[in-house]
């Protein structure tokens, strides 16, 4: 018995000392090993009194047993103690910039247009994109703008020849799909319109419109206000005001211009809505009875109203953007910003 | 349109304020732009009396005053040389601001204080002829009995509200205070007065008036008056002048101009002496010319209206008098012309000479010849009040066909149906007939200066005007319709969702370029489609190709020294197309500097047709010019050319500006819209585990990759699932003209898992065919 407390004291001050896991396999090995003391009793059990057996036999088991856990503990112990140490030597610098692959990003005018359309799709309208040269007939004359109305000189439009131009309004589109279809139509046509107007802060002879049109039996000047109330409400937020004033187009007939609440303001009066809370966002009316028979629909039997938007100043408006070029010179410092 | 709201209360008694009147014209549709005061460009400008003036101790041609500006006395230095003691000046004090924008500081002229400056007329924004009591140079003197210490502009009539109107092309009725001033009483329900005129007695005169084409020249009259004393016109009416933007000249003059903005119609006053022979043609011009009273020698080609004189040309009719029949200091006897003129002609004489006057843009418009005869009898009224001359015989009027009221039915269902109102019969006839539209038996008499009124939709407008558009009810229009967007809406969609994702931005470029841009892109020139009438050269022909837009973008972005970035347009090319519509393509343009190279792009563009689902596309060797000779593509999906890929020509990226490499693509739609598919199918998951075998071969350099792997899968149709390139290298250790190509081939068969036998004998198939084809060696 005497040997076997020898051993413990001996096999704990040996852990006890371990310093790494080398060491620690070579004390496991003279601990337990085949050549250990341990063993070498285990291996004289045969040799001590049969009454006294077990209980020593007991003995050397629970002491091995103990020398295994207090191994395993130190294992333990050692193997943080290491791995805590490698941790320390793969230390970041948590401040450094993450690393990720660009994402790009869409043009400010497309994410408006993109916006708008899901509004008037949701609405039940279908998209048709418009062309960028028209007749004469169908940028003027369909619209009920006759040879000596004042809106074709020739100081708005870019002409190619006398019979062909840049649309100055998305509008030309009515006619071709009211030519196309049959009531009912719902349609939003977005696209590029062209004006001789010279470059500035807010010029440009080329930019963006959005044109709605509506025909059925029975479409008044109420669904008209609606429609357009639900959109400039969506676009803009719950919270504004919407107004419509009277106005001319030769195309339409009652006209309206709608106005909303000045985004710069809120309403309370500033330079942009020249003090009147309101700004102007879109022109719109009843079709004009004409340009419904020039489209080959009865104005009789239907009715119908259309709306027409400039995309580049409602992005200006959003986005409080003061500069019109800066939509067209694609500075990506400007183009990352939305 | 500007109107002194004190002159428009003179037509209306009107007892709202400014703002109240401003929101109820504009709701009702004669829109507001803008209130302002005449004098709204000065400020802190105020009377002051000079006390003292002394020699300036150190400049000769200055002087030291003391000035008293009623609550302390100021010291101002002055170059001024009418100025004298007890004078009442205009005083700009310190951080007062001069009509051009110039802020007055206290300062030291020459070592003596100077605490603000005496102004003269045209530093408060006028001149002699409007304030002609103003001496020729120097600083404005006040009349004794002026106040110091008050503000000049009350003393100068300047603090009027002048209200801006913007008038619709359709309503040239107001282009005159009475047209405004009839919306006016109709919206606030006020009688509207008309003004008082002369009784005129229509006959003949010692003149003999000529038209010559009755559709040119609707209606003429004219007027003697004697005894002509020229002179300034009254105070109150050089005032109204100015706060409508009109400067005033003499009384006969300011009264033809105070006529025409008070009716719209425009009126011209001749001097009678000059005319020869009493005679006065209305004609076209004969490629003559005349000097008008701006100065200006103007050539007229045969189109131009003109009223002449057996010998010479007196004005251009409608645009601008000339100045050989001017009104004059000594003028005697005038002829007063009040006439009809036709509105397309007088508008494209004003846009051919580029003059446009107050005269013309209400020509333009189209007026009512039935105003003619009101404005002559307003004119002649004001002569005669303010003694300025005597007719001296009957008025001649010249109208072959007279215009008559037109008549309208009245259907208030309809009106209402349209506007989707509830508005009675009686509410209806109550509003038309407060805009002078009567009303009988259902019928509404049009009046001759509402032109625009010809249908039920205008009537309804009229209504719904004065009725409230703020009135009509919100609902939205009863339809089964179905919102969508069309396939290639969507696709070009997914597009610009995809060149994000692999960090595209979004540009957008004009449609219109020069036609310098072929050669500046070293391209052959194009039938483009020209504008006749562009802004420039620089944008006068539509775009056939979309490398000079991108280019232009990444040159911005390269000198601005913005990171690189891919940047891609969505955009549309014209194509001319014999006399139809010219063709509008739709094309994808990618372009990217610096480090993103060929093989960037060439991936994005992988990438966008696998997302698409497009898999028959294949790039092809391409030829051309601005693109590097060795390092370009051409783009097919099928056996169509799409499109371009390539580095583009140092020469090119030069003429750009851009000192570095740049890479570009584009790529036309059409074809992608056509191959694009939508439906997709599941395919099973692969059950057996696949095999990967890496092979590295050395070949002579100009085999293509291509050919190597497309050899390598043809060893293999059942079990090789997929062949990739993972690396190329020319080099040390390689032979020079060769390169080392190392492939990852996968082998996988879905019916077993595959042993090493089959593989390697598929293995070793390929080493000899590429080894027989392509003279490649297995690299160890």
């Amino acid at each position: 018995m005497k040997e076997l407390d020898d051993l413990k004291n001996i096999a704990l001050s040996l852990i006890e000392n371990v310093k790494n896991m080398d060491e620690l396999s070579q004390i496991k090995i003279k601990l337990l090993g085949k050549k250990s003391e341990l063993t070498s009793l285990m291996k004289s059990l045969k040799d001590i009194p049969a009454q006294e057996r077990p209980q020593f036999g007991e003995k050397i088991n629970s002491l091995q047993k103990m020398i295994e856990d207090k191994l395993n503990d130190t294992k333990e112990k050692i193997y943080d103690a290491e791995q805590n140490l490698k941790f320390k030597s793969e230390a970041i610098d948590i401040t450094l910039p993450g690393i990720s692959n660009d994402i790009g990003n869409l043009h400010p005018l497309s994410i408006v247009l993109n916006d708008i359309e899901k509004i008037f799709t949701s609405m039940g309208y279908e998209v048709v994109p418009a062309h960028d040269i028209e007749t004469t007939y169908y940028n003027f004359d369909a619209l009920n703008i006759s040879q000596t109305h004042p809106a074709r000189d020739e100081q708005d439009t870019f002409y190619i020849n006398s019979e062909q131009v840049l649309v100055t309004a998305t509008s030309p589109m009515q006619i071709r799909v009211m030519e196309k279809n049959k009531p009912p139509i719902k349609i939003i046509s977005p696209g590029r319109v062209y004006r001789t107007d010279e470059i500035d802060a807010t010029h440009l002879p080329m930019f963006h419109q959005i044109e709605g049109l509506v025909v059925n039996k029975n479409i008044t000047m109420s669904d008209l206000k609606g429609t357009l109330n639900v959109f400039a409400h969506e676009l803009i937020g719950e919270n504004i005001q919407t107004r419509f004033r009277p106005h001319y187009f030769p195309f339409t007939e009652p006209s309206a211009e709608m106005d909303v609440t000045c985004f710069v303001c809120s309403g309370s009066g500033c330079k942009t809505c020249k003090h009147t809370g309101f700004i102007e966002l879109l022109g719109c009316g009843m079709v004009h009875p004409k340009v419904l028979k020039n489209a080959g629909i009865d104005p009789d039997e239907y009715s119908g109203f259309a709306f027409g938007m400039g995309l580049e100043r409602i992005a200006m408006q959003r986005f409080g953007i003061e500069d019109i070029r800066l939509f067209y010179e694609n500075d990506l410092r400007f183009i990352n910003q939305f | 349109m500007y109107v002194a709201f004190s002159w428009l209360k003179e037509f209306v008694d009107l007892d709202c304020d400014i703002n109240e009147f401003v929101e109820k014209m504009t709701m009702s549709g004669t829109k507001v732009e803008t209130v302002k005061k005449i004098g709204d460009k000065i400020d802190s400008i105020i009377t002051g009396k000079i006390l003292e003036i002394k020699n300036h101790p150190n400049a000769d041609k200055l002087v030291v005053t003391k000035v008293d500006i009623g609550e302390k006395i100021l010291q101002i230095v002055t170059a001024a040389k009418n100025i004298f003691v007890g004078a009442i000046v205009p005083v700009a004090v310190h951080n007062s601001t001069l009509a051009d924008g110039t802020k007055i500081k206290k300062s030291k002229l020459r070592g003596e204080l100077s605490e603000g400056m005496f102004c003269s007329i045209e530093e408060l924004g006028f001149n002699k002829s409007q304030y002609p009591e103003s001496p020729d140079s120097g600083i404005y003197i006040f009349n004794d009995n002026v106040e110091i210490g008050q503000d000049v502009r009350p003393i100068l009539e300047l603090t009027e509200d002048v209200i801006d109107f913007e008038i619709t092309s359709n309503r040239p009725d107001c282009l005159s205070i009475l047209g405004i001033a009839r919306e006016a009483a109709a919206t606030f329900n006020k009688q509207l007065k008309y003004p008082v005129c002369e009784n005129l007695s229509i006959g003949t005169n010692n003149f003999d008036i000529e038209i010559k084409d009755n559709n040119l020249c609707k209606r003429y009259m004219a007027q003697e008056i004697e005894d002509i004393k020229i002179e300034p016109s009254p105070q109150w009416m050089r005032h109204r002048l100015i706060s409508c933007g009109i400067n005033p000249i003499n009384n006969i003059v300011d009264i033809t101009n105070y006529v025409m903005l008070e009716t719209g119609q425009p009126l011209h006053a001749f001097d009678a002496e000059n005319i020869s022979q009493n005679k006065i043609i209305v004609r076209t011009s004969k490629n003559e010319s005349i000097t008008t009273l701006d100065d200006t020698i103007r050539n007229l080609d045969n189109e131009m209206l003109v009223i002449c004189d057996p010998e010479k040309i007196l004005a251009i009719a409608g645009v601008m008098g000339g100045q050989s029949s001017k009104i004059n200091s000594n003028t005697k006897k005038i002829l007063i012309e009040s006439a009809n003129f036709d509105a397309y002609n007088i508008r494209c004489t004003s846009k051919k000479l580029k003059l446009r006057t107050d005269s013309s843009m209400r020509y333009e418009k189209c007026i009512d010849p039935n105003l003619a005869e009101f404005a002559m009898a307003r004119v002649i009224y004001l002569i005669k009040k303010l003694n300025c001359g005597k007719p001296s015989s009957q008025t001649l009027d010249i109208y072959p066909v007279k215009k008559m009221p037109r008549q309208i039915k009245l259907n208030p269902e309809k009106i209402n149906q349209l506007l989707g109102t509830n508005i009675s019969e009686q509410e209806m006839v109550q509003i038309l007939n407060k805009i002078e539209l009567k009303t009988q038996n259902n019928l509404i008499e049009i009046p001759t200066f509402r032109n625009d009124i010809e249908n039920d939709a205008d009537i309804a407008e009229e209504v719904l005007r004065f009725y409230g558009y703020d009135k009509i009810n919100s609902t939205l229009p009863a339809t089964n319709i179905i919102g969508k967007k069309n396939k290639s809406q969507i696709i070009n969609d997914k597009i610009k969702e995809i060149m994000i994702a692999q960090g595209g931005y979004e540009i957008k470029s004009f449609s219109f370029e020069s036609p310098k841009v072929f050669e500046k892109c070293l391209m052959e020139n194009q039938d483009a489609v020209k504008i006749s009438n562009p802004l420039g050269e620089e944008f006068s022909i539509m775009r056939t190709n979309t490398i000079n837009s991108m280019m232009q973008a990444l040159s911005l972005n390269f000198n601005k020294k913005n990171d690189e970035a891919i940047l891609f347009e969505l955009g549309k090319v014209y194509e001319k197309n014999n006399n139809d519509l010219p063709s509008e393509h739709q094309i994808l343009t990618i372009g990217a500097y610096e480090k993103i190279d060929f093989f960037n792009i060439k991936g994005v563009i992988e990438k966008l047709f696998s997302k698409l689902k497009i898999n028959n596309y294949d790039f092809k060797i391409g030829q051309e010019k601005f693109l590097h000779p060795y390092r370009q593509t051409k783009i097919f999906i099928g056996e169509n050319e799409i499109g371009f890929l390539g580095e583009v020509h140092p020469k090119v990226t030069k003429n750009y500006d851009i000192k570095s490499k740049v890479c570009i693509a584009t790529i036309n739609l059409k074809h992608v819209y056509e191959n694009t598919i939508f439906i997709k199918k599941f395919k099973p998951l692969a059950k057996f585990p696949a095999v990967y075998r890496d092979i590295c071969v050395i070949a002579d350099k100009d085999i293509s990759a291509k050919n190597l792997s497309d050899t390598i899968y043809k060893c293999s149709t059942d079990i090789l699932e997929d062949v990739k390139l993972f690396d190329v290298y020319e080099g040390k250790q390689i032979e020079d003209g060769k390169k080392s190509l190392a492939y990852k081939l996968i082998f996988r068969s879905n019916s077993k898992t595959l042993t090493e036998d089959e593989i390697n004998s598929v293995m070793k198939k390929i080493i000899e065919q590429l080894e027989n084809k392509f003279g490649a060696t297995l690299r160890i």
